[in-house]
């Protein structure tokens, strides 16, 4: 329950933070490097830090989705290329887990 | 010897003799088939093309709307600097014509072609006195062929793609591609996947092995997983010849850039490039 109530904060927060145009609106590029340059090690994560990743990329999405057209399409596609990483990573530790 | 002796030996051999015949006949169907089949599938192989070709790729739709030749974009010339991690991961090039969106405004401001054509690191995409915006917008390809024809002297030579052995002339050093813009970076590689990858076929002389390491030299795990192989093994049952030649799983890359599979042998060592 803890647990969740961070990540939520933690997502919320982000959220708010990248949705702030004016607070440079290039801030979540450097958000969306640090979330994504992060594939090389997704093997090696445990269950919480890849669910703390899929969080960011939703909140990443939300940024993108709000970009002008290349940046919009350029970045959905390499979001959803990392994404679709962790979230299968995640699949697979937790079905190896059961 | 015995009478029911004489009738054992004879059951025997006649025995061996129909093992022998069905195995002969099993044997020499199987290679036939082996053999049609192959043939089949690298009938469906399209051809190589002229060296100076492969992995160019014409973008013509922005170009032709804004009254400019097409734009060629030779691989060749910019893999020998760079790995395909730098274009398609640091600058955000797609893997497909047309994902990236690019517009003159886009690479004049410094994005895409713009980081490195600013007239320090590659000619400039600037317009002014040293503007060469036929380097990029051609009407024809003779003189990029020529370049070409130059910049294959000396490397070691291939029978497909662009006719350089790509590999060889990296272990040689005749080509130093760093892996970012910010020079040659380190890559923490996973200690686990560093052991090649064997992948069995119908016939051991196909096996393939595949080296984790070398494609991380280029690209990053998201490139391939799990959108183009999904690492599940229900997977596989679709990883056929046909549909890597088709553009899928392999052939996202090997048919296009990378060199082609009518080279065999560079994945399928123990068979040879004719049928």
């Amino acid at each position: 329950m803890t647990a969740n109530w961070k990540k939520a904060t933690a997502a919320l927060i982000l959220a708010l933070a990248l949705a702030q145009p004016a607070a440079a609106g290039e801030s979540w590029r450097a958000e969306f490097e640090a979330t994504c340059s992060k594939t090389d090690q997704a093997m090696t994560m445990s269950v919480q830090e890849l669910r703390d990743l899929l969080a960011k990329c939703e909140a990443l999405q939300k940024v993108i989705e709000v970009q002008e057209d290349s940046v919009r399409k350029v970045y959905l596609k390499r979001l959803a290329l990392c994404r679709n990483l962790y979230a299968y990573m995640l699949e697979y530790k937790q079905s190896d887990a059961k | 010897m015995k009478p029911g002796g004489m009738r054992i030996v004879t059951r025997v051999m006649l025995t061996a003799a129909v093992a022998l015949a069905l195995a002969l006949a099993l044997r020499t169907g199987a290679q036939a088939m082996d053999r049609a089949e192959l043939a089949k599938v690298l009938k469906t192989i399209p051809p190589n093309g002229p060296f100076e070709r492969y992995g160019n790729v014409t973008m013509r739709s922005r170009a032709k709307a804004a009254g400019m030749a097409p734009v060629v974009f030779p691989h060749w010339v910019h893999r020998a600097r760079y790995t395909c991690r730098v274009c398609h991961m640091e600058l955000n090039f797609g893997m497909r014509r047309g994902d990236s969106g690019i517009t003159r405004a886009l690479y004049t401001s410094g994005k895409f072609c713009g980081a490195c054509h600013d007239g320090t690191t590659a000619f400039t995409v600037q317009a002014g006195p040293n503007q060469q915006c036929n380097r990029c917008h051609m009407a024809n390809t003779k003189e990029l062929n020529k370049r070409f024809a130059e910049f294959a002297e000396g490397m070691p030579l291939a029978s497909f793609g662009n006719g350089i052995d790509w590999a060889t002339a990296y272990n040689e050093g005749n080509i130093r591609p760093v892996n970012s813009l910010a020079g040659q970076v380190t890559l923490p590689f996973p200690e686990k996947l560093k052991k090649p990858l064997k992948l069995g076929t119908a016939s051991p002389r196909s096996d393939v092995s595949f080296s984790h390491q070398d494609h991380y030299a280029e690209l990053d795990c998201s490139s391939c997983h799990p959108d183009v192989f999904n690492i599940k093994l229900k997977s596989t049952t679709a990883f056929t010849m046909e549909t890597n030649i088709y553009g899928n799983f392999c052939g996202v890359c090997h048919m296009l850039v990378a060199f082609p599979m009518n080279d065999c042998r560079r994945c399928h060592k123990g068979m040879s490039n004719s049928y």
